[in-house]
């Protein structure tokens, strides 16, 4: 069955999931881990807390799959979960969730990384140094794909304040890249 | 910085393609949140017997001083005086009749 379930497509794993086929489930663990853990790394910043965080997602998955309506929106939803996971540990860690363009401009330079001392640029430290909303907006829109409609259902956020995270978080984030490509 | 560049950028990630240690560490997660949810599933109704037992235990030693002079005289059965042993019986049917009205 484990062999068949590596060639089976998403949707019929996720229906085999939803049923409640712990083999089916831990085959979508395998499919996405990788987009769990980088949304997660790229939000936190900080490797441990990300994949404790993507553990504890998969957990809710498993917890709330039987809920789900359709198969096809099992991405989306994930991303949901995982996004939930983030902004309930922000939370708890007492992160100021609104952005502060005075801390912006002090901010250090990102510290050199291995990926930076290789010569590329460090998207997580990069990241790192915008305020959480806007990195939110910026990671959903860049790095997940989501249109602002969908991030603003996703995250709860106004879409107004959304479309303005990811126009500014961009921006910033361009300076930040350029600057540490002006570097090398 | 152009957009593309921006985008190349995110199409690249840190977490491993793949990582069986991940997958097993969420399958012990999973495997200590089912166990958890069983017992409990389990301790839920035990935690209502008990609560019932102490409260019928509780009432039962407030009306014995009250049915006692009440029941004095009366035929006994087993021991039990008898309207208490038909009381018993009457709510015990009753309860099986509501159990079996509200699960049919």
């Amino acid at each position: 069955m484990g062999g068949r379930l590596e060639d089976t497509p998403d949707e019929l794993v996720v229906a085999q999931a939803m049923t409640g086929d712990d083999g089916a489930f831990a085959e979508l663990v395998r499919r996405r881990q990788k987009q769990v853990r980088d949304l997660l790394r790229r939000l936190c910043g900080d490797h441990a807390l990300a994949d404790d965080l993507a553990q504890s997602t998969f957990v809710k998955a498993w917890r709330g799959i039987g809920a789900l309506r359709d198969p096809g929106a099992f991405g989306g939803w994930l991303k949901r979960v995982a996004v939930h996971a983030w902004l309930a540990e922000a939370r708890r860690a007492a992160e100021p969730l609104d952005d502060d363009e005075a801390g912006f401009l002090a901010a250090p330079d990102p510290a050199p990384s291995p990926q930076r001392a290789a010569g590329g640029i460090d998207l997580e430290r990069a990241l790192a140094r915008l305020g959480p909303n806007e990195r939110l907006c910026v990671v959903l829109a860049h790095g997940e794909g989501l249109t602002h409609a969908e991030i603003a259902e996703t995250t709860g956020l106004p879409l107004g304040t959304v479309k303005s995270h990811v126009l500014r978080g961009t921006e910033k984030l361009k300076r930040i890249c350029a600057k540490v490509d002006g570097d090398e | 910085m152009s957009d593309t560049r921006i985008s190349d950028l995110f199409a690249q990630g840190t977490a491993p393609e793949s990582d069986p240690a991940f997958v097993k560490a969420v399958a012990a997660d999973i495997g200590r949140a089912r166990l958890r949810s069983r017992l409990l599933a389990l301790a839920r109704p035990v935690t209502g017997v008990l609560a019932l037992s102490g409260a019928l235990y509780v009432a039962a030693g407030l009306i014995r001083p009250v049915l006692a002079e009440q029941l004095a005289g009366t035929p006994e059965f087993m021991g039990v005086p008898m309207p208490l042993a038909l009381a018993a019986l009457v709510a015990g049917l009753a309860l099986s009749a509501r159990r079996y009205v509200l699960f049919r």
